[in-house]
């Protein structure tokens, strides 16, 4: 078996938890305080929408990365 | 499905000063895109009214508002000043970012496939020149004020170097995020597009249609998120750099 195909499946496998864990604390604490001070949500949904940016970003990059990977195999 | 190329002139390769390679097809789709974004704009700006406003006319104005709305937020009063620049900026990598699924021909020439049409945002140069660009603009706005924008530098001393490694993320966040949704949404789609010709005709169809069909629909809807948190964290990094009152 190909060790880039191993390789590929790591990064996304590994991309995913993360960010998937980090998503859900961040969206969580969003209805949080969404249920607290509903007034405020618009304010919070883009605070919200640059941390799931941030967050989005590493995996993203990392799974592009690895299709790079593989149109390189 | 081997190598997808693009028409690239080659600049000074004989290792001078200028040794770059130019992604022609990458320039080409920019300028399309430029071109798309001109005549939506110009065709909402046509007939403009106030009693009777047009669907296109209401859209913008809409869209305008809500800009206007967060760049306040991001930045106090001097925000009426980057209204267009983020108008701009999510309309055109909205349109950016749709060209690619709408549609992605590759034409296979010789040796390799050539890709003569997609998101010029899916190509790394243009991400992240724009992501360079933006971090830029936001360093001359800070140095209008050279004052205030020296000394945030190094109140305190030792927290220089972390603000010099602070500009690193921002290049990532903007840039590369952009690239690496984009990117990774062509690839996706080329290869459930491209199941038919691997696994047979009626297989391919079979497993790849509802896939297909989804993916692309998920693809619009992340063009249309990216393009916002791009403008979003233009009109924050922006933000950073002019003074305001509640100074942290």
């Amino acid at each position: 078996m190909n060790l880039t195909v191993l390789a590929m499946g790591l990064m996304f496998g590994l991309g995913a938890i993360g960010s998937g864990i980090g998503i859900g604390i961040m969206y969580s604490r969003y209805l949080e305080g969404i249920a607290r001070q509903p007034e405020a949500q618009g304010r919070l949904s883009t605070q919200m929408f640059v941390g799931l940016g941030l967050v989005d970003a590493l995996p993203i990059i990392v799974v592009a990365m690895a299709f790079i990977l593989f149109g390189q195999r | 499905m081997g190598e997808v190329q693009h028409i690239i002139l080659r600049v000074g390769q004989g290792g001078g000063l200028v040794n770059m390679n130019i992604d022609l097809t990458a320039l080409a789709m920019t300028l399309v895109a430029c071109v798309i974004t001109a005549w939506i704009c110009l065709a909402a700006a046509r007939n403009i009214s106030v009693r009777k406003p047009s669907g296109m006319q209401s859209v913008l104005e809409l869209m305008t508002g809500f800009f206007r709305g967060i760049a306040r937020d991001a930045m106090g009063d001097k925000a009426d000043t980057y209204v267009p620049l983020a108008l701009t900026l999510f309309i055109w990598i909205f349109v950016a970012n749709q060209m690619g699924v709408l549609a992605n021909f590759m034409v296979k020439q010789g040796e390799g496939t050539y890709n003569y049409w997609f998101s010029p945002t899916a190509t790394l140069s243009v991400s992240l020149g724009m992501g360079i660009a933006i971090v830029l603009l936001s360093h001359l706005i800070g140095l209008t004020r050279p004052g205030q924008y020296f000394k945030h530098w190094v109140t305190p001393l030792w927290m220089f170097p972390i603000h010099l490694f602070d500009e690193i993320p921002k290049l990532l966040t903007l840039g590369m995020r952009l690239w690496g949704n984009i990117f990774a949404g062509e690839v996706l789609i080329d290869l459930l597009a491209q199941l038919p010709h691997s696994l047979g005709i009626g297989t391919g169809i079979a497993t790849g249609i509802i896939p297909f069909f989804l993916w692309n629909a998920y693809s619009l809807f992340v063009g249309t998120v990216q393009a916002f948190i791009f403008t979003l964290l233009t009109l924050i990094y922006i933000g950073q750099k002019i003074p305001q009152e509640h100074h942290h």
